[in-house]
């Protein structure tokens, strides 16, 4: 366990070492002048530094936007993937707005919602929330016929279907795709938090660029990385929990 | 032989054992045909399954046999004809092809599902000691071998007290030897509850040891034959033992291999 977690950045530190060294470059500092910047940055005089707070607020708004985006998958992925009105009418809504630039709507955002947290989340679920919604519908359609046809033969309610087959059988398939929208919701939030935002990682690297910080962007940098390998690792510790039984957490 | 002249036959001698004036309860099937899109599995199919007995149905694939079990069971709807089951012969249980065991759920989770019951009830214990799984309620179902999930999707089904138990080639995915035993344990079940049982098969050796009738599927036609020897033996072991079973299989198995595609014709349907 511990040989996992520090050997990984050991390897990083040492080639990122190697590559300060040949460069040269103010741009590029040493791992261990950004470590000890970040950690100045995350907690000085026995309180939360600024860094802390810009990547709570991250975390907060991706936190945010992810359960949001869940529940909508729930809501309308169910649906589009098992029942006739779902496959006719949804799926060909979904399919729609999947592929259009959701970036491109962040003015009309703004315009509507304002500058702030209420318009960052909504760029964020927007992002994420129709590929949640197409893997999960087609994780509900992709269930065999023979889980339900013992309940359906004793003519059990359609609660009993769902809360039995249809959602245990799903919720890999969720988190798998809630990890993937976590990790692309942060790479959104980045450009959402450069747009008219008071707090956040985004924010922290472009003031540290523009003030030509460099350790200070590489700082916000790698605590961008580190927020998302919790959120990531987080996600997996839910689904071993849960899923025991699914083939990728035995 | 058009299914329905058979079916007819066998049906006047099962009502000629009930009580006069009160019909015996069964599951009345008249005329019954399906189709999926254009290809007709099923055309003017009728006969009758007295309650308390037992139908094993066999036939070449693609004759309708699980079609056939899933318009019992409920699953699927007549494209015409009728399918009446009598109120005393419900309900019903259906353990499908490849168990149906939810990999989500432990065994006890499994089996206590058959019943809406928490798995610590002890009624599942009961039912699980009583099947031989009793020391794998917190197994799941991928942790156990196939005979073991065949077992508690037995389990499973007899949890809601079935009048009648459907079984879908319920020993196809077991090994000969594990085969013998399940077979034993629906032999011993059938006989110690009284349900009905209406069992699809593959194997010929499993209809003759199962199914007081034997429903011969072909393409577009059916011939019912029957068996006394699952209610006269204690044990499948003994009804294999029996020189009449050897010889039922000999004619299942002339049966079907008279039935072939290019026969079919009847009605009109294609194949």
């Amino acid at each position: 366990m511990m040989k996992k977690l520090v050997a990984p950045p050991l390897v990083v530190g040492a080639l990122w070492q190697l590559a300060h060294v040949a460069a040269d470059h103010p741009a590029l500092p040493s791992p261990l002048a950004v470590m000890g910047r970040l950690a100045a940055a995350m907690w000085a005089d026995g309180a939360p530094g600024p860094l802390f707070m810009h990547a709570a607020a991250s975390l907060w708004r991706v936190g945010v936007a992810v359960v949001l985006a869940t529940i909508t998958a729930l809501a309308v992925g169910l649906p589009m993937g098992r029942t006739r009105v779902g496959k006719a009418l949804i799926r060909p809504l979904v399919n729609f707005f999947f592929p259009l630039p959701k970036i491109a709507l962040l003015p009309l955002i703004i315009i509507a919602l304002g500058l702030g947290e209420a318009s960052q989340i909504v760029l964020v679920w927007l992002v994420i929330v129709f590929y949640c919604t197409t893997s999960l519908a087609d994780a509900a359609a992709s269930i065999s016929p023979e889980y339900y046809q013992p309940l359906l033969v004793q003519g059990r309610s359609p609660w009993a279907l769902l809360r039995h087959v249809t959602l245990p059988a799903v919720i890999p398939e969720l988190l798998s795709a809630v990890k993937t929208s976590a990790a692309t919701a942060l790479a959104v939030l980045f450009m959402a938090e450069n747009q008219g935002s008071r707090s956040g990682l985004g924010l922290a690297v472009m003031n540290a660029w523009t003030m030509v910080d460099y350790p200070g962007m590489y700082a916000a940098i790698v605590t961008l990385g580190l927020v998302g390998a919790l959120l990531l690792g987080v996600i997996d510790l839910i689904g071993r929990r849960a899923c025991p039984w699914a083939p990728r957490y035995r | 032989m058009p299914a329905s002249k058979a079916a007819a036959a066998a049906a006047a001698a099962a009502l000629g054992k009930a009580a006069p004036g009160k019909a015996a309860p069964e599951l009345a099937v008249e005329g019954l045909g399906f189709s999926w899109g254009e290809h007709r599995v099923l055309d003017g199919l009728s006969f009758n399954v007295p309650k308390g007995s037992s139908l094993a149905i066999v036939g070449p694939s693609g004759t309708g046999k699980t079609t056939l079990l899933h318009l019992i069971g409920g699953l699927l709807k007549p494209a015409a004809g009728s399918l009446s089951l009598d109120p005393a012969m419900a309900p019903l249980a259906l353990m499908p092809q490849s168990h149906g065991l939810l990999p989500w759920k432990t065994l006890a989770g499994n089996v206590a599902l058959g019943a809406g019951l928490s798995p610590r009830d002890p009624g599942v214990a009961a039912m699980m000691a009583r099947l031989g799984i009793g020391g794998l309620a917190r197994r799941y179902p991928h942790q156990v071998s196939g005979g073991q999930a065949q077992r508690a999707a037995l389990a499973r089904a007899l949890m809601g007290k079935p009048q009648t138990l459907l079984l879908d080639e319920a020993t196809s995915q077991v090994d000969a030897l594990t085969r013998e035993s399940i077979q034993d344990l629906f032999h011993g079940a059938w006989r110690e509850l009284g349900m009905t049982m209406i069992l699809v098969t593959h194997s010929i050796e499993e209809a003759a040891c199962l199914g007081s009738s034997i429903l011969v599927l072909g393409y577009g036609t059916a011939e019912l034959i029957s068996n006394p020897l699952p209610a006269s033996a204690p044990s499948t072991a003994a009804i294999r033992a029996n020189p009449a079973w050897l010889a039922l299989c000999t004619r299942l198995r002339e049966r079907l291999a008279a039935v072939r595609p290019d026969e079919a014709g009847g009605k009109g349907r294609a194949v």
